[in-house]
């Protein structure tokens, strides 16, 4: 089942072509948009989140069309999403604020609401500073706080715009957990930067680049892109298009390896800057 | 929108700190007040005013303003966009959130006036009538409305501030044309205009005329943007012309 339609979405903003045709397809389980800073990851996370519309293209969430109001407001029921830079009124406790958002979510009965918000923040983990003030709480505790507002009412689409950025690495963690069980019968759609991430929770993901969707496809799908093109040698090879020198002193080289390389696994980043630096390709696997 | 969400507004507006300076600056300026003649039945009744009629609005606007701009102003506007509430619903909820309790608080000032009215002598030149008392709640609720239309209209640091001058601007010129404007003025009828006897008027048909600029004020607040612009005609224009043939009625 498709939970997310997205055909030959462009979006500009002045000269800039945030989008550019991207078609995008997304169904239960957690999907991953990569690529690097600006590439059009939130622009078209923020189409998915109703936040805006394409110029061109067409887009169906849950079977409905966003653009039309009535649609739009059916889909906002069902739907949870975690802006990148999430902001919070910082003078709310976590409960107060979850509470707000999810008087805004439309749960009216007061006891209804209070149990169900409590039972987001005991999800996230945020239960013992349920009663403290956003403001006193650590980037990592507010990403939670943003988390929780997006799992209230237990939404069949979630879109989380860089959930994991700014975290230390066991928030990391938490938060990969987080996730992964959010995305056991319902559909997630994450971006990132961060190859780990994805690789830990993503059953599809796109690559985005300069508006343009570079590959669609498995994680898998992407690292077999890169078998074969992965190599070690003493020095950096001038073949590769990218190298760095590993903590055991031999270089890890990213191109096209010289006869009698010695060739290695290819990890999903190695195939993901493999197609950073493969320009005007772009690969679609069904 | 639903009652919890104006009932979440007015408690936000309720609990701002701000808001609560309206007792602190009534308080200190009663302190500082020699009360010359003995701080009688009289001059409560006064204070009581003083504090509805002219600091309340004057302060009012800006907790009004920045509990109706706190989502932009902590940057949760995006998150808080894409939930079944509609921006329109939100607003609505806001101004009403706001409009509500404020004009109880001038209703119940207002009631506390007429009792002391009713248990004392008031002198004359300060004894207000039925309907300029009634006029007290759309004062505040006025002033409050004013604060979130600021936060949906201006929706930048400062923008409460503007208001507040032309706003003050304003009554500076409604003053200046004291002899023939009085009946335009968007507050009490009953303000103590130096030593000037008011000009002949309908006290009631003011309430209503303050009642129909608060009117203007959550309309305005409300239906903004493209898309909002034949809703805000539809409704707008005759909530403005029905409220300046009031103003005209008070003239005449």
């Amino acid at each position: 089942m498709t939970t997310v339609r997205v055909r030959n979405a462009t979006k500009t903003f002045g000269r800039t072509t945030a989008l550019d045709d991207v078609t995008l397809d997304a169904g239960p389980g957690v999907t991953g948009l990569l690529g690097p800073n600006g590439a059009g990851k939130t622009t078209l996370l923020r189409v998915i989140a109703t936040v805006l519309a394409p110029d061109r293209g067409a887009v169906t969430l849950m079977g409905r069309d966003p653009a039309r109001p009535s649609d739009r407001t059916r889909i906002r029921e069902r739907l949870g999403y975690l802006p990148q830079d999430a902001g919070f009124h910082r003078g709310f406790t976590v409960f107060e604020f979850i509470d707000y958002v999810a008087i805004l979510k439309e749960m009216t009965d007061r006891r209804p609401r209070h149990d169900e918000v409590r039972r987001v923040i005991a999800l996230t983990g945020l239960a013992a500073v349920s009663a403290k003030r956003i403001r006193a709480l650590s980037g990592g505790m507010r990403r939670r706080v943003g988390l929780a507002q997006a799992l209230l009412g237990d939404p069949d689409l979630l879109v989380l715009d860089e959930p994991t950025v700014g975290l230390d690495p066991e928030q990391r963690l938490r938060f990969r957990e987080m996730i992964s069980q959010a995305g056991e019968g319902r559909t997630v759609v994450m971006s990132s930067h961060q190859t780990e991430d994805i690789t830990a929770l993503c059953a599809t993901i796109a690559v985005i680049h300069q508006g343009r969707a570079r590959f669609t496809g498995t994680p898998a799908e992407l690292t077999a892109r890169a078998d074969g093109r992965v190599w070690t040698d003493e020095r950096r090879s001038p073949a590769a298009i990218t190298a760095w020198r590993t903590g055991d002193g031999t270089y890890r080289n990213v191109g096209d390896p010289p006869a009698r390389a010695e060739l290695i696994p290819p990890t999903l980043e190695d195939a993901y800057l493999l197609l950073m630096g493969e320009p005007g390709r772009e690969v679609t696997h069904s | 929108m639903t009652r919890s969400l104006i009932g979440r507004e007015a408690r936000h507006l309720a609990r701002h700190p701000v808001l609560w300076l309206i007792p602190v600056v009534v308080a200190l300026t009663s302190a500082a007040d020699s009360a010359t003649g003995g701080r009688t039945a009289g001059y409560w009744y006064g204070t009581i005013f003083t504090a509805v009629a002219f600091f309340g609005p004057i302060i009012v606007i800006f907790p009004a303003n920045l509990v109706a701009g706190r989502a932009r102003r902590s940057r949760a506007e995006e998150m808080l966009r894409v939930t079944p509430t509609s921006d329109t619903d939100r607003t609505w909820a806001m101004c009403l959130g706001v409009a509500l309790p404020l004009a109880a608080a001038g209703a119940v000032a207002a009631g506390a006036m007429a009792l002391i009215d009713g248990g004392f002598t008031i002198p004359p030149d300060d004894l207000l009538t039925a309907g300029e008392l009634a006029q007290l709640p759309f004062v505040l609720t006025g002033a409050g409305l004013l604060g979130v239309l600021a936060a949906r209209r201006l929706p930048f640091a400062g923008g409460a501030l503007i208001t507040f001058v032309v706003a003050t601007l304003g009554a500076v010129v409604v003053f200046g044309r004291f002899d023939s404007g009085i009946w335009w003025m968007w507050w009490t009828t009953g303000f103590p205009l130096e030593g000037r006897a008011p000009v002949p008027g309908e006290p009631w048909l003011h309430v209503v005329y303050l009642a129909g600029l608060c009117a203007c004020a959550a309309v305005a607040a409300v239906y903004r943007g493209r898309a909002q612009r034949t809703r805000l005609a539809l409704v707008g224009l005759p909530v403005l012309a029905a409220t300046l043939a009031v103003g005209w009625l008070q003239l005449s």
